[in-house]
Order: structure tokens, then sequence, then C-alpha cells
């Protein structure tokens, strides 16, 4: 264990003292994700929209206002989402850009339409007897289509349409439930309907449990994408480091001269691996720790350590394996540089993953970490996410780590 | 007494590159013993297997086949009870350049075993005895190379240990550090320190050692003291003439005519000088002289040397240890 510690300790005191390494671990990371999270102000994590189509029965109407009130929300100063209501395309906000809604087109295929293109979050079809079937007391079905690559933007959609429509439904039901008693006086309903749809609105255990633990930001909008992004990316190629610190070594011989003191091998393969995980860790907590001064809001702060530590780790071990098949000081530094530059716009360091196609999406969950990672960063900062939120994603992080981790300890050779 | 140091038939087959036929063979089943308190060297000339060898000592490398034995212990069984007797000095500089002397000694210290106000101590003392203790917070990256040689051997020798591998510690180095670097080796002896020294320059093996093995091609070719090696080969006074290029030819067909000397051979290096190997040179060298003058042929340098190191090496191997 000392001796573990001996050598992790010299890994960062021999890196710190050269400055290339001070510049690629805080400088650089530093000014990109500053000038990214700047020019992306806006189209960090862009406000997304919702379709909706209704009849314009009354009830239909009090539903897209609610909605509307609901994505009028800001967390980290974006607003949750916009409601578009296709049913009325000229009153709408330009953000919804419904000038592509031709006549010819019904509305309905317009709307599944944008949510196959991944132009708007969801697309909600109230039926046009909306108002008439929830009086009736008759089974009303809406229909909800969500965009289907980020299951977590579309829950929550489904949430809010869901919550819109348990407050005006249960509304409904209680207004009915009361009128019948009162002998179906309608002026009696309309006021107990109303009575009963604001005890609904000041109901505080609904719709919160999804925004509750974030409180809006300032400006963090470009940053709370470019600061994780950027970070992780920088993570990477920190990590990779790892490779060329094994041929450097071996070429200095030091790394000879370390297999030659008295402790096994292992010990100067884990110390060397812990000295950079910690060094990157250090890098990535600093770099967080600027992503706060400009204002992002990390929230959960037990889901994010744990997300850190784990998202390191797993540089950690994908530096390992880059270490295991550079045979060259050359090949060490390409490979460092190559793998971290494809993961991490692949996986949405550069922009928001929403932005990219279906298909990418998906291959990007198969072949980079920071898919999972960003994602998860994006789970805390805008959606108020807590641990259990992000536990698939620190899953697919861990089976990252594990295959990294074994391909690098089989292939890797010390000496 | 049993030794110090066994080494059993130590062979070493490097794998070979490109993954193509079969690899260099550079250690060819060496045998030989050590004794506590020796100063032993290897003698060779540059890819005669010494690194090799010291390196398989160490636990760098794992022998192809046979073992060492140091102090009771096995290197292939139980290496790391072997790595606390040893002290290495690497025949490159292995040192972290971004960090200073002292640090590069502490870090190498603590992994030794050492800690605390015994690792300063050993630190200082270590410093002392390389003579750059005002030098010590400087990083590695300012030092001439001299010193540097000076820090590597200071890192072998931390935690005192009972045998020291020095693989060619004067290589590169100024006349002065080479002259400072031989006599810390006598001084660590007297110390009672047993060292293993290779080297290719004969006259250090010469003045340094109670025993030499002399190494070619992966294989021990003598092994014993200087004055034994010198009789059991029965090698000769040798007599190097140099002449005009254009005469040694002729020269070399006139001289083994003579029966005062034994051999004649060209310098493997130096076409216009001439090896003449005798019994007794000084006897010999007249009638060199009158031989070479009734054939008009005048040497412009001549030289008589008394069997050494280098001429057990010639007549082993036919060639001249010197690059
Ligand atoms: N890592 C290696 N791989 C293959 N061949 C090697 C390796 N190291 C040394 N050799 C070869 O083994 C032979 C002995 O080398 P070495 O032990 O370094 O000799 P010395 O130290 O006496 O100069 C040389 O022919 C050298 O080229
Ligand atoms: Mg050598």
């Amino acid at each position: 264990m000392r001796n573990i510690l001996t050598v992790a300790f010299t890994q960062i005191q021999v890196q710190l003292a050269e400055r290339g390494t001070l510049i690629t671990l805080f400088v650089v990371p530093i000014i990109m994700m500053i000038a990214i999270g700047t020019f992306s102000g806006q189209a960090g994590i862009s406000t997304g929209r919702i379709d909706i189509i209704q009849g314009g029965d009354p009830l239909a109407q009090q539903f897209v206002l609610l909605l509307r009130q609901e994505g009028a929300k800001e967390v980290s100063g974006v607003r949750l989402f916009e409601v578009c209501d296709l049913s009325a395309p000229n009153l709408q906000s330009e953000v919804c850009a419904l000038d592509g809604l031709t006549e010819a087109e019904s509305a309905a295929a317009f709307a599944t339409a944008r949510v196959d293109e991944r132009q708007s979050l969801a697309a909600v079809v109230l039926p046009a007897t909306f108002s008439d079937d929830l009086q009736a007391g008759r089974k009303v079905e809406i229909g909800l289509k969500v965009q289907s690559g980020s299951p977590f933007a579309a829950q929550n959609v489904q949430r809010y349409v869901e919550a819109v429509n348990a407050r005006i439904s249960g509304a409904v039901i209680a207004a009915k439930a009361v009128t019948e008693l009162a002998n179906g006086d309608s002026a009696f309903y309309a006021g107990v309907y109303t009575a009963a749809e604001a005890a609904w609105a000041t109901d505080p255990v609904r719709v919160t449990e999804t925004t509750s633990t974030v409180t809006g930001g300032q400006s963090g909008s470009g940053f709370g994408q470019s600061v994780p992004g950027i970070g992780s990316m920088f993570v990477l190629i920190n990590a990779a480091a790892l490779a060329q610190i094994f041929v450097t070594e071996r070429q200095r011989y030091t790394l000879q001269r370390l297999i030659m003191m008295p402790m096994p091998r292992s010990h100067i393969l884990i110390g060397k691996l812990f000295g950079q995980f910690l060094l990157c860790l250090g890098s990535f907590v600093v770099m967080l720790g600027v992503g706060s001064l400009l204002g992002v809001q990390w929230g959960d702060p037990v889901a994010l350590v744990v997300l850190v530590i784990l998202f390191t780790l797993c540089a950690t071990a994908l530096g390992l394996a880059i270490a295991a098949v550079a045979r060259s000081a050359s090949q060490a530094a390409s490979i460092g540089f190559l793998i971290p530059m494809v993961m991490a716009p692949l996986g949405g360091a550069w922009w928001p993953l929403e932005i990219t196609p279906q298909a990418m999406q998906t291959v990007a969950r198969f072949l980079s970490p920071i898919t999972w990672s960003q994602e998860a960063f994006g789970t805390l900062i805008y959606y108020g996410g807590t641990l259990t939120d992000i536990l698939p994603n620190l899953a697919a992080l861990l089976i990252f780590t594990a295959v990294f981790f074994a391909f690098g300890a089989w292939r890797f050779r010390l000496d | 007494m049993t030794p110090l140091v066994e080494i059993h038939g130590l062979k070493k087959r490097y794998a070979p590159k490109n993954g193509a036929g079969e690899g260099n063979l550079a250690v060819k089943g060496i045998s030989l013993s050590i004794q506590k308190g020796e100063i032993f060297s290897l003698l060779g000339p540059n890819g005669a297997g010494k690194t090799t060898t010291i390196s398989i000592m160490s636990g760098l490398i794992a022998p192809t086949e046979g073992d060492v034995i140091i102090g009771g212990h096995s290197i292939t069984k139980n290496a790391v009870a072997v790595k606390k007797l040893i002290g290495v000095v690497p025949q490159e500089i292995a040192l972290y350049p971004e960090l200073s002397a002292r640090t590069n000694l502490e870090f190498f210290g603590r992994l030794q075993g050492l800690g605390g106000a015994a690792l300063a101590k050993r630190c200082d003392e270590v410093l002392e005895f390389i003579g750059l203790r005002d030098r010590q917070r400087e990083r590695i990256d300012t030092f001439s190379g001299g010193m540097k040689r000076r820090v590597n051997i200071g890192v072998g020798l931390l935690h005192k240990p009972t045998l020291v591998f020095m693989d060619e510690p004067t290589v590169g180095v100024d006349p002065q550090s080479r002259r400072s670097i031989l006599d810390a080796v006598k001084a660590l002896n007297q110390q009672g320190m047993t060292v293993l020294y290779t080297t290719h320059y004969m006259e250090e093996a010469e003045e340094l050692s109670d025993r030499v093995g002399i190494m070619d091609h992966g294989e021990l070719i003598a092994l014993g003291k200087q004055i034994e090696l010198i009789q059991q080969t029965g090698v000769k006074d040798a007599i190097i003439l140099k002449l005009p290029s254009e005469h040694i030819e002729a020269a070399q067909t006139l001289l083994r005519a003579l029966p005062v000397i034994s051999n004649v051979e060209v310098d493997s290096d130096h076409s216009d000088k001439l090896h003449l190997l005798s019994d007794r040179g000084r006897q010999a060298l007249p009638h060199v002289i009158r031989a070479l003058d009734e054939a008009n042929m005048i040497p412009t340098a001549i030289q008589i040397s008394e069997p050494n190191l280098e001429s057990v090496f010639l007549h082993l191997t036919g060639r001249a240890l010197r690059d």
C-alpha cells in the first residue's frame, strides 16, 4: 500500500513539474469550456417543443393553458418547454416554427413527423370531444408521442401531460360528483369546477417532484452543456496520457528501475493508475468548480460525486487499455488523442446529443462512455435528477470501465 | 563458505523481432559464483551480453534457462527477497529529469523500504558520497552527464545493499568523474560491499577486480584472477607495429617467417597496425627491426606490451577488446 501511494504521488509530482501537462490539465479545458459555453448559449440545451392538437373546446383550451404554465418554469435559466398549439398556428410563438404547417398536411401528421425528426419533444393529441367526454364521465384517450432517443426527457413530458390531465379530469370528476349531489345546477357546477381546479393548482405534491431540487439558475444554460462535456473530454485525454507515460518511462529506463525495486510488479501498475486517476479527478474537480463560477448548478451533490468518480475511473481504465496497445511514443500520443476526440462529439460533449440523428445516438451509447455521463450530467443539472435517476447511466459507465480494464489487464505488459 | 552469488547455466533468448524466426540468444549458458566481499568484473565488448546478465540478476527480465541464487534466494522464485539485497546501477541513466536529485533519491529510497528520519539521513550520506550535496535541490535535467551518472549510482546505494551491480558506470563521463567513480567503487568495497562491475575497459577491470569473467558473444570465455588468466592462456608479449598501409601485407609474410615470432595479425580496426606475439618481446624486437630494415620498410611507431587482460581477450578471440 505504501509503495502504491509512493508511486502514485511521484507520478503526479513528475507530471505537475511539466508545464505542458499543466496546460492540458487545466488551461486548455477551461478556455474551451468557456468559449464553447458562451457561443452556444442558446443552442446549449435548447428549450424543447411540445406540439399539441386540440378541438378548441373549453377544457382542451384549459389543458393547453396549464401545460404552457408548466413549460414556462425555468431551470438553470432555460424554459422547460414551449407548447405549440397546432390548432391555432398563427397565434403561436416563433419558437414553434409553424410556417411549414400547410393546409394540405394534417396537423397530426405534421406533429408526428416533427417528433420523429427530433424537432419536438412530444406530440399531444386531444380528442375533439375532450370536454364532452370528460364531463360525461366517458373514457378519454389522449394521444401522446414522445421522442424515443432521450428516455429521460420523454418520461418527463409524459409526467407533465399526465399531471395536467389529472388536474383537469380530477377537477371535472370532483365538480361532477358534487353537482350530482346538488341536482345538476350548472352554475353550481362551474363554481365547483373552478374551486377544485384551483385546489389542484395549490397542491404542493404534484409536479414539483421533478423540479423541486433545482432553483432556476442565472445564466448557465450553455455552460451546463459545455463544462461537463469539455471536462469529460479532457479527463479522457489526460487519462490516455498513461500510455505516453509508460512509453517514456520505458525509454528513460525509470520503469526498469521501478521493476528492480523490491515490490511486486502489480504495485507499480496500480500505483501509476491510481496516480493518474487522482490527477484526472483533481483536474475534473477544478473544471467543475469553474463551471460553478459560471453559474452551472450541479444538482444533487451525492449523485454528482458518484458520477464524477465513476467517470474518472472509466477514463483511467481506458488509459490502461490504450497503454496496452500503444507500442511507441507517437502511437501513444496519436491513439490517446484520437479516441477521446471521437468519443467526445459522439457522446454529446460538443453539442447536445438531442440534435444528432437517431442512429448516431444509438451507436454512441455503445461506443462512448461520454454519452452516458453527459446524459447523467444533464439529468442532474436540467431536470434536478437524483442518484436513482442516473443509476442506469452509472451502470453503463461501470460496464465500460470493466471492459476497458479487462482488456488493459489482459494485454498490458509492464516490461 | 557458500558464495553470495551463484549463477547456474544462465541462458537468455530474446523474443524475435517482428515475431519471425528465432530470437537472439544473448546469453548462452553462463555459470559462475561471486564471493562475499569481492569486486568481480564482467569484461567484454559491446553486445557480449553483460547487460542482459545483469538484467536477469536484477529481476528485470526472466532467464530462458538457468537460475541465479543470491543470498540463498532464487531470482526466478523469490525476486522480491533478492531485490532487497541488491542495489542496481543500470547502464542507462534511470532518473526522473523533472525532479531534483534529492527527490529522485527520496522516491527510490522509499520504494526500497526507507522512510522518515532514516531516509533523510541516508539521502544526506549518499549526496555527500557522490559529491552533490550542494546541488541536491536542482532538477536532474540541469545536470551534466557526469553528475547524472553520480546520482544514478547514488540511487543504487541508498539502502546499503549487501551487493551492488554496476553496469558500465563510467560510460560517457569525463576522466575526472571516471576517476572519482572508480575510487568510489573501491571505497564501497572497503566498507564491505560486494560489487559486480561490468565494463568494456580493460584498465578498469584490471584496477578494480579481485576476479574477472571475460564475456564474448554471450559466452563466458575466461574466469579467474587476472594473473591466472594470463598464465592459463599462455599469452605472450605483444609487439605492435605501425607501418605505411602499402607495406602491411608484405611485412606480415616477412615477420611470420621469423622464428622468434609466434603469430602476426593485422589489427581488426586499424589496417596499418600489426600485432606480433612473442614469448619474449624485448629480445625479439631487434630481429623484427632488422628484418624490416632489410626489406626497406620503416615502422612509424613501435610498442611492446606485456600480457594483460587485453592480450588474454585477443588470444581467446583473435579480436581487440576496444571498438
Ligand atoms: N531487448 C532486446 N531484444 C533483443 N535483443 C537484445 C535486447 N537487448 C539486447 N539485445 C541483444 O543481446 C546482445 C547482448 O546485449 P547486451 O546484454 O546489451 O550486451 P552488453 O551489455 O555486453 O553490451 C546484443 O546482441 C544485443 O543486440
Ligand atoms: Mg551493456
